[in-house]
């Protein structure tokens, strides 16, 4: 019946249910014991009956409680029963009286399914694999037994020669399958282990086997016997180096456990023995159990001492590597871990070490702790394999110990080759893993050491950087203390570095301005400082902030070079004596030194944005900044950002520092709105509120920027037209029309063309280093007559142009250029059938692109968008043509 | 106003009858969402399956074509059912990182790679 329950392939718990209903006690005894509760195995075992099977059962119960002396006991009471002889040589086995086992074994046939696996795993145990999986070669494979079959065989396969971890796994997935399906959580934990050994046994399975020795662990901690406990411990010791001083702990206290339970037990067997004694019976049994008794506790005893010497010298061992790598990472240079690293490595056990650096094909002894230190003669395969696997290494012979500490750097992979002393080359295993943390260790202190003067590198490096940059700068922990200025902050802030650094802005006189932009990370931001205004733009990073300072005037002057806006023209440049061009002039001087809005109005090329600019060169904002913005130009998604600024992040595109406006740009000085006429409808409303409360705020900012600059508006457009049909906004219009200058067109002051043309020919002559050009009387007649419908900007491109094509010698306009010829045609229609004087295609071209041009106001895209070509392709052909 | 997002992977998987294959989907722990003659849609916790008819499957290359984790009991459940029709199938395997792994086929004859984890450590009271 027992040996059913072990071959039944049933859940063991299902089973046990089953027996407890139907009261069969040796069952649950057994079942119970197989499922590792031994205390339920127990109880039931006393609820037996007695006789053989019973007894049968007490062995095996015995044995699966890891008390191999209790089982041989009861197996001796079962009366010859098989199952009972294959356990008593299992239990023989297991405390090393292999004869005896085999005696056991005889007794049996070969076919009984449970000596085949206790002679199996003798075999495998003496040595003798291939024994082991002939023994196996008919032994069920189903129910507990057959899973314990799958083990023994697994660990067979994988001892001999050569191993067979393949087939070994195998039969350990067939094993596990089955007892995932039976339940018996200690033939499980042996099955890991064993899973462990497996994958232990394979090329790169070290962190495989670490993890099914993890699985393996709880199960035969909490399950196993002794037995198991012990190989779990070897287990770990070979392949689970991490988990040793926790096992070792443990095994500590159950050596201790074993040892107090042993002795309390033979106390118990002397009293029952002596109380036979006194009794009359026959005190034989107990005797001999109490021999047995005391041997094992003995042997528990040697156990505990052997497990706290190995502890005490692994403690002390452990000790003095940390002493070692503590001392090496004092060590701050590569210089100096060079010197002193193998005089550490010495103390790890050793008569004389050296340091060798791997270079090119050899290597060369860096360091050395005496003359007899090793050299790497004779040695170089087992330097590079070392270097290679990267694990420290043990060669040489008895008598003379190598041990080669692989050290990897980046700047040179070094070794360190120790003779080791003969009293520490008693323990090769131990020693290799400790020389290998040391070489580890070492690495870091390199990498440790390189990183660090690297840091000082940069350190010196930034120090230059900032040094070199014009731009004052200013970094500043995350408390605000000032952790470096460059001189030309210094410069600015007006104190000497050294008062600077280390301080926060706020401790500095005059300086709490500029300590509140910093602290807010401004952007752009005017700051007053006691001897200079700045422009500060900051920014935070993860350990404080950074700030740029930039005086005023030249971040002023820097920006207007980048928005490309400059007055260049005075009142000097407006030529003209029609009375209604010089009223409109006297007005502009007038208007020029009051600061009042401007708006100026004109058609296309009467000099709108010319009169502007002398306005603002003739006013007491002449030193200040002239910014003109065309709104037409802009795009309108652009436009708000362009005129307001914006703070960073405000949306999608904008740069991560935010941006100045152009109304900030000009500050004090004049900002002109060109084509104001053009300006969106929901804009005018903004740019109303800007004028009428003279402060912008960037797009995405709460600050409120005072606007300092004058505004002079230009339109071609007839702004009152605009306002009727509903485009333009009465009331920005009257804040714009404070004084209204408008430019006549030339057409209506054709008596100034002779000297407009005398003008522009004589600013081409000077700039082209010509001589002086004149106009023939009939021409300049023509010309006169002429509509100008881009009136001063055409005739000035015109002439420039016609003048541009006189032959090198001539210094007369004789001939009337074609396109006045073709407009005065047009407007007095040729005789009929007479055709176009033929033209060559590029100068055709050339008029196209004049006439664009000047119908557009100069503005290029537009022009371009008209000839319905590219921007680009337009710029290019002004270029051929000598077009500006 | 709350947000309740909810994961679901999607598998489309050809199979030359969707009835006739769903059932050893139903095994692995699907069920029937809805189904018709050229579609079966099932579902499991975070995974939908669409079995899609198709008049020939791709050629098998050896590989699985769906890939489940299923418990130690469903797999059992699997591999007995085809040990029944076919004696020696060998059995699921254990994976040196420590799972059982099994390779089954649908009735289209596609690959299912099916896997469950080790058995917990118990049994002792």
């Amino acid at each position: 019946m027992i040996l059913e329950l072990l071959t039944d392939g049933a859940p063991l718990t299902e089973r046990l249910e089953a027996a407890r209903r139907e009261e069969q006690t040796l069952a649950v005894a057994v079942l119970a014991a197989l499922l590792c509760r031994r205390q339920e195995a127990a109880a039931a075992l006393h609820a037996a009956s007695d006789g053989p099977e019973a007894a049968t059962g007490a062995a095996l119960v015995a044995l699966w409680a890891g008390d191999p002396m209790r089982a041989l006991v009861a197996a001796d009471r079962a009366g010859g029963d098989p199952l009972a002889e294959a356990l008593a040589a299992e239990a023989l086995a297991l405390t090393a009286r292999t004869e005896e086992a085999w005696e056991r074994l005889a007794r049996l046939p070969a076919s009984h399914p449970y000596g085949a696996v206790v002679r199996a795993w003798i075999h495998r145990r003496s040595g003798a694999p291939g024994e082991a999986l002939r023994a196996l070669e008919h032994a069920p494979e189903i129910g507990l037994l057959g899973a314990r079959v799958r083990r023994v065989r697994a660990e067979a396969l994988l001892a001999g020669e050569p191993p067979d971890a393949v087939a070994a796994r195998n039969e350990l997935s067939a094993g596990v399958w089955r007892l995932a399906q039976l339940g018996a959580p200690d033939e499980l934990g042996r099955a890991y282990l064993a899973m462990a050994e497996v994958e232990a046994s394979t090329p790169g399975g070290g962190a495989r086997a670490a993890q099914w020795l993890a699985r393996a662990h709880p199960l035969l901690q909490s399950f196993g016997t002794t037995f198991d406990q012990e190989r779990l411990r070897r287990a770990f010791r070979r392949f689970g180096r991490r988990a040793i001083d926790r096992l070792v702990d443990e095994g500590l206290e159950r050596c201790l456990e074993g040892v107090r339970a042993g002795a309390s037990r033979a106390l118990d067997l002397a009293r029952a023995a002596s109380e036979q004694r006194t009794g009359g019976a026959d005190p034989s049994v107990a005797e001999a159990e109490l021999v047995e008794a005391l041997e094992q506790t003995r042997e528990r005893q040697e156990q505990l001492i052997g497990s706290l010497e190995a502890a005490l010298v692994d403690k002390e061992r452990t000790g003095q590597l940390v002493e070692v790598v503590r001392a090496l990472f004092l060590l701050d240079t590569t210089e100096q871990l060079d010197a002193e690293l193998p005089r550490l490595a010495l103390r790890l056990g050793g008569a004389t070490a050296s340091l060798l650096r791997a270079s090119g094909d050899g290597f060369e002894t860096l360091a050395r702790t005496s003359e007899r230190s090793p050299s790497a003669r004779g040695i170089e395969p087992a330097l590079r394999e070392a270097l290679r696997v990267g694990s420290a290494r043990i060669v040489g012979t008895e008598e003379r110990k190598l041990a080669i500490i692989p050290v990897r750097y980046a700047e040179g992979d070094r070794v360190v080759v120790l003779l080791r002393s003969a009293a520490r080359a008693a323990h090769p295993q131990g020693s290799a893993e400790r020389l290998s943390v040391l070489g580890s260790a070492a690495s870091a202190a390199y990498e440790r050491a390189r990183t660090a003067r690297a840091v000082e590198e940069a350190a010196a490096r930034d120090a230059a950087t900032l040094e070199a940059i014009r731009e004052g700068i200013l970094t500043l922990d995350r408390d605000g203390v000032v952790q470096a200025v460059n001189g030309a902050a210094a410069g600015l802030m007006g104190l000497p570095r050294p008062r600077i650094q280390g301080q926060t802005l706020r401790e500095l006189r005059g300086l709490g301005a500029l300590a509140e932009a910093v602290e807010r990370a401004a952007t752009d931001e005017t700051v007053a400082l006691p001897h200079v205004d700045v422009l500060v733009r900051a920014r935070r990073y993860a350990g404080g902030v950074v700030a740029t300072l930039q005086e005023l005037g030249k971040a002023r002057q820097r920006a207007l070079e980048l928005v490309g806006s400059a007055a260049r023209f005075t009142f000097d440049d407006l030529v003209g004596r029609h009375p209604a061009f010089l009223d409109a002039l006297a007005d502009a001087r007038r208007v020029a030194a009051v600061d009042v809005p401007v708006l100026i109005t004109g058609e296309s090329g009467t000099g709108k944005e010319l009169l502007a600019q002398a306005i603002h060169n003739a006013s007491p904002r002449a030193s200040h900044p002239f910014v003109g913005v065309n709104v037409a130009a802009i795009p309108r998604e652009l436009l708000e950002s362009e005129l307001f600024g914006y703070e960073r992040g405000a949306f999608t595109g904008a740069r991560a520092r935010g941006h100045a406006g152009r109304f900030e740009l000009a500050d004090q000085g004049t900002l002109l709105l060109d084509e104001i006429g053009d300006m969106p409808y929901e804009m005018q409303a903004k740019l109303l509120r800007v004028l009428q409360e003279r402060a912008v705020t960037r797009l995405g900012g709460t600050r409120a920027i005072p606007v300092r600059a004058r505004v002079v508006a230009t339109t071609h457009r007839d702004l009152e037209e605009e306002i009727r049909r509903g485009a333009f906004r009465l009331d920005l219009f009257y804040r714009l029309r404070v004084v209204h200058l408008r430019l006549p067109p030339l057409r209506e002051r054709a008596s100034d063309v002779p000297l407009l043309v005398d003008h522009h020919l004589a600013r081409w002559a000077a700039r082209n280093g010509r001589a002086p050009v004149t106009v023939a009387a009939p021409v300049m007649h023509e010309l006169q007559r002429y509509a100008w419908p881009g009136n001063v900007r055409e005739l000035a491109n015109l002439v420039e142009g016609v003048a541009s094509l006189l032959p090198a010698d001539a210094t007369r306009i004789d001939e009337t250029p074609p396109l006045l010829g073709r407009a005065r045609r047009s407007s007095h229609p040729s005789p009929a059938g007479e055709p176009d004087p033929i033209v060559p295609l590029q100068e055709l071209e050339k008029r196209a692109l004049q006439r664009a041009l000047s119908a557009c106001d100069g503005n290029v895209a537009q022009a371009a968008r008209a000839l319905g070509i590219a921007r680009g392709t337009f710029y290019n052909k002004m270029n051929r043509y000598g077009l500006r | 106003m709350t947000l309740h997002r909810r994961s679901v992977e999607l598998c489309l998987l050809p199979v030359l009858d969707p009835r006739e294959a769903a059932p050893f989907y139903e095994q692995l722990g699907f069920t029937v969402a809805a189904a018709d003659d050229d579609e079966v849609v099932m579902e499991r916790p975070g995974l939908q399956l669409v079995l899609e008819r198709t008049d020939a499957l791709e050629p098998d290359d050896g590989k699985p074509r769906l890939e489940l984790r299923v418990s130690l009991e469903v797999l059992d459940r699997v591999w007995k059912r085809d040990e029944r029709d076919e004696p020696t199938l060998p059995g699921p395997t254990l994976s040196a990182e420590g799972a059982f792994e099994y390779r089954a086929r649908d009735p289209s004859g596609n690959r299912v790679r099916i896997t469950a984890p080790l058995p917990e450590p118990g049994g002792a009271a």
